[in-house]
């Protein structure tokens, strides 16, 4: 009888950690980009699991995990926020772009995909060859776009606007 | 970057990272396996820059988890089990006080599920730090007093900040018994059997696509392989196979994020016709960029040449020129030297001196300070700079005066209301001030709105308006972008509140946008680096701040092509206008504060009769570009005019602006018999070398540091404050680093 117990509970557990390992990263991405916070968002979104893992029983399976998964996060940085005594000032306008955005990449994986950061190294190298110079320059080999231009023998002004269409053309390739 | 922009550029981040953060997932799966310990998971946040509710948070369940331990060593003493567990159930009320006046993002049904999962919460506590990760304890009364007795009290109550909330709540239940048996969690990871049908086949296709794919499926699977180092995340190597073939990525510089417009220096240009022989500019009385620097330098970084705008760096010193005594609010001085790096040309320097109030003149004045408290403030060049320096400014108030506080970080609020500044009202804002703690993110847009409301509902008409931005320039939600917010600024000017930027910081500085945002926005920006720096712009320079005396001031200079062969205006690059915009009034420009000195630097090749640059002729088809030239004054010993327009603080844009002139010839000097009359005007020239050095100016000659140093050590003068032999200094390490 407890041992039936023991191991319902490990494997779901188990079975919770493989969506954190399946989600983490995008969840962090998203904790970040709302938050502009590293370490903050870092924790939020770790809070935020915890979280789901304590309503976990409650979560509709038929359900997007992920889009619940923001939802706290949301929910952690308003409190959050909150806390810290201020009025609360997201921009919902904002926030509804980032979750359609997210909604898009979430699919890559429902859809039996790879999931977006696969997607993602398929885009960038798709992008044209200006532009993944400075992608790999500056989001892989962390330089400074000043160095980037440096070796690109260009300005820093002209690689933030080729970062930017980089941006733009990964955005859109995303959604394809 | 846009706001919209931000997923993809943390995901861009995220994907070079190379793979899943280990470390991120072991601390979830210990928060996950610790959540019966927890009271809930709110409690779990172990963060940093939380802010003050967090740390009262923290302070109060530190101490209630200190009785409570006592509380229950003490039962457990009197070998009274059963009534360790009764003062636990009590501990619950506590705690559900608690959650009360701290809000979280619990809900009830949380708290159901919380008080299910009971009974281990007692150990938690008991058990040392160490104990807690290592492994989960039976639940049983006997093992509460053996682990009590084991470790003493004091051990047992020194939980983390973090831990320190996680506080018991219920009596056991049968739900105990599996813990004791789930000893060996952390070493399971195969994967489980599902039970949640649709998310388990997705999850096991990426899984097997991330095999088969290269570099993401070269990562380890959840494996327990731990890092050497991955009990700092920070540290962590990067994983080698990301698809662009990275690897181990050096560390950013702090300074490497700061953001700076690029700088595109000003060329010679020869007046050979009415357009090319005008120059026209906006005044600058910004000095942001030479603080900005001096920081670089001192620290042993490297200045990045678009971090250098030199009419900032000349507008940074003090140079003597004479009060107005004409109609208009500031006076013009101009005067030449041989130019110290090219013998043949010349050095005109055009001095503009803002008429001084005295105090009791001064205006009252509605001050809203829009501080920046995000996280990124926090450190002591940043907000508590800021505090010390404020002080220097209350002193200036008088009770007539009115001072509001806007804060933003994330979301942004009303500090503190408008308050007249008696000692009262002082007192409120140094208390205000004290209590101001930076965390949270930047939301800068928020932010100006809210001040800029507050001050226009406590606009003082014939007084001072202005907002005081105090930030380290990372604005990114609302108002996204330099655009937005450079037309809110403008818009507010034109209404009768302007604004100055102070900038804190390195490593986030935005100067770019700063910059921006005062430069066409009847504003003015300046770079805050050491509690010196925070008097002289907050003390000396900001009661001229305040009161402006003349706005949209440009300069117009008109040079006589029988005496300059090209002329060069040194700085002022973003600053530049067309010939026309000069008698435009709807042409925004900058402002001149009460006590404000301007300075503008021409490089100047005399006339020798021979064109300047490439001897060209296409006389064939074209005429020579000059069109009726008024040959008494072209002929004259006049080597160049002057021509001003400003107008009154009051004035709107469609009100025509004031014009005034001042003819100038240049009288030739023998360098060797220069006296210290042209001190300032020497002085002026070393800082603009030393600016066009560090931006690699192509017009630099054979000009080296060594020549910097020895022009502005013969021109210090009696330099008062002290700025002079500062800069001497900045210049003298920055030659021994670039020999």
């Amino acid at each position: 009888m407890i041992e039936n117990v023991v191991k319902m509970t490990r494997s779901k557990k188990e079975e919770f950690m493989e969506l954190v390992q399946t989600h983490h990263r995008e969840l962090l991405v998203y904790a970040r980009a709302i938050t502009g916070e590293g370490h903050l968002s870092k924790d939020i979104a770790q809070d935020s699991f915890v979280v789901a893992w304590n309503n976990f029983e409650k979560f509709d399976v038929s359900k997007n995990f992920p889009s619940w998964l923001r939802g706290i996060v949301r929910n952690k940085w308003k409190e959050h926020l909150r806390r810290s005594k201020r009025q609360v000032a997201l921009d919902d306008d904002i926030l509804e772009i980032m979750e359609v955005q997210m909604l898009s990449w979430d699919q890559l994986r429902t859809d039996g995909g790879a999931g977006v950061f696969i997607k993602l190294e398929a885009c960038v190298s798709k992008l044209p060859e200006a532009l993944a110079e400075v992608v790999k320059l500056f989001y892989y080999d962390e330089s400074s776009t000043e160095e980037a231009a440096a070796k690109t023998d260009s300005t820093g002004a002209a690689v933030r606007k080729r970062l930017e269409r980089a941006r733009t053309a990964l955005k859109e390739c995303l959604k394809k | 970057m846009k706001k919209e922009e931000k997923l993809i550029d943390e995901l861009l981040k995220e994907h070079a990272k190379g793979g899943d953060d280990q470390q991120f997932l072991d601390d979830v799966e210990q928060g996950i396996s610790e959540d019966f310990a927890l009271a809930n998971s709110d409690q779990s946040q172990t963060g940093k820059n939380r802010g003050i509710a967090w740390y009262l948070r923290g302070g109060v369940a530190a101490t209630l988890v200190a009785s409570i331990g006592g509380m229950i060593f003490w039962n457990t003493a009197k070998k009274e089990d059963t009534l360790a567990y009764q003062e636990v159930a009590d501990v619950k009320t506590l705690t559900r006080d608690l959650d009360d006046t701290l809000p979280s993002f619990k809900t009830k049904e949380d708290a159901l599920i919380v008080e299910e999962k009971v009974g281990k919460k007692v150990e938690k506590i008991l058990d040392t730090p160490t104990n807690i990760q290592k492994e989960n304890i039976s639940n049983k009364p006997a093992q509460v007093r053996k682990e009590l007795e084991s470790s003493k009290t004091s051990k047992a109550i020194a939980p983390t900040a973090g831990e320190s909330t996680t506080i018991p709540l219920s009596s056991p239940s049968p739900e105990v018994a599996f813990d004791s048996l789930s000893l060996d969690f952390d070493e399971s990871h195969g994967f489980g059997t599902g039970w949640a049908g649709k998310a388990k086949k997705n999850k096991k296709e990426e899984y097997r696509f991330r095999r088969s794919t290269i570099p993401e499926s070269s990562l380890s699977e959840r494996g327990r392989v731990k890092d050497s180092l991955q009990g700092d995340a920070s540290n962590m190597p990067q994983k080698p196979g990301s698809a662009l073939g990275c690897i181990v990525k050096p560390k950013r510089n702090d300074n490497l994020n700061d953001k700076y417009t690029e700088v595109i220096e000003n060329g010679f240009i020869a007046p050979v016709d009415e357009l090319s022989s005008l120059s026209t500019f906006a005044v600058d009385v910004d000095t942001a960029s030479y603080a900005n620097i001096r920081r670089l330098i001192t620290e042993g970084s490297t200045v990045p040449p678009h971090a250098v705008r030199i009419e900032e760096m000349v507008n940074y010193f003090d140079y003597k020129y004479p009060q107005p005594n004409t109609e208009h609010p500031f006076s013009v001085s101009i005067d030449s030297i041989p130019c110290p790096w090219q013998k043949d040309n010349q050095i005109v320097r055009i001095g503009i001196q803002g008429k001084e109030l005295i105090r009791q003149e001064r205006p009252d004045a509605n001050l809203v300070f829009l501080l920046d408290v995000s996280g990124s403030m926090n450190s002591s060049d940043k907000l508590p700079l800021l505090k010390k320096s404020m002080h220097y400014l209350l002193e200036e108030m008088t009770a007539s005066d009115t001072v509001s506080i806007v804060v933003y970080a994330g979301s942004s609020g009303l500090a503190l209301p408008p308050t007249k500044m008696n000692a009262i009202g002082k007192k409120k804002v140094s208390d205000t001030m004290d209590k101001l703690n930076a965390g949270g993110s930047t939301a800068g847009g928020q932010g100006i709105k809210l001040a800029y409301k507050v001050a226009k509902e406590q606009f003082k008409k014939d007084g001072v308006n202005r907002i005081i931005l105090a930030t380290d320039g990372d604005f990114n939600v609302g108002v996204s972008g330099d655009e937005a917010l450079t037309t809110l600024v403008k818009n507010n000017a034109k209404d009768g509140t302007y604004i100055s930027v102070l900038g804190f910081g390195r490593g986030n500085l935005n100067d770019s946008m700063m910059e921006k945002i005062t430069n066409n926005g009847n504003g003015n920006y300046s770079y805050i680096d050491t509690l010196k720096e925070g008097r002289k712009v907050l003390l000396e320079d900001m009661m001229g701040t305040l009161v402006t005396i003349a706005k949209d001031v440009k300069i117009q200079v008109a040079m006589n092509p029988n005496k300059v062969k090209a002329y060069r205006l040194i700085g002022y690059s973003n600053r530049a206008l067309k010939a026309e915009d000069f008698l435009n009034k709807k042409i925004d420009a900058g402002e001149i504060g009460s006590g404000h000195k301007v300075t503008a630097l021409y490089e100047i090749i005399p006339f020798d009769g021979k064109p300047y640059g490439k001897a060209i002729n296409a006389e064939r088809y074209f005429k020579p570009l000059e069109k009726a030239p008024n040959p008494a004054l072209k002929d004259s010993d006049e080597t160049l005019f002057v021509k001003l327009a400003y107008k009154k603080p009051d004035q709107k844009t469609n009100d025509e602006s004031t014009y005034f002139s001042k003819p100038f010839t240049h009288i030739k000097n023998d360098p060797s018999s220069m006296n210290t009359e042209f001190n300032d005007i020497r002085f002026a020239s070393s800082v603009a070398l030393f600016g066009m050095l560090l931006t690699n100016s192509e017009y630099t000659g054979d000009a080296t540091l060594e020549d910097v140093i020895n022009l502005a050590k013969s021109s210090k003068g009696t330099d008062g404050k002290g700025y002079r032999e500062e800069f001497i200094n900045l210049a003298t390490k920055h030659s021994k680093k670039h020999p």
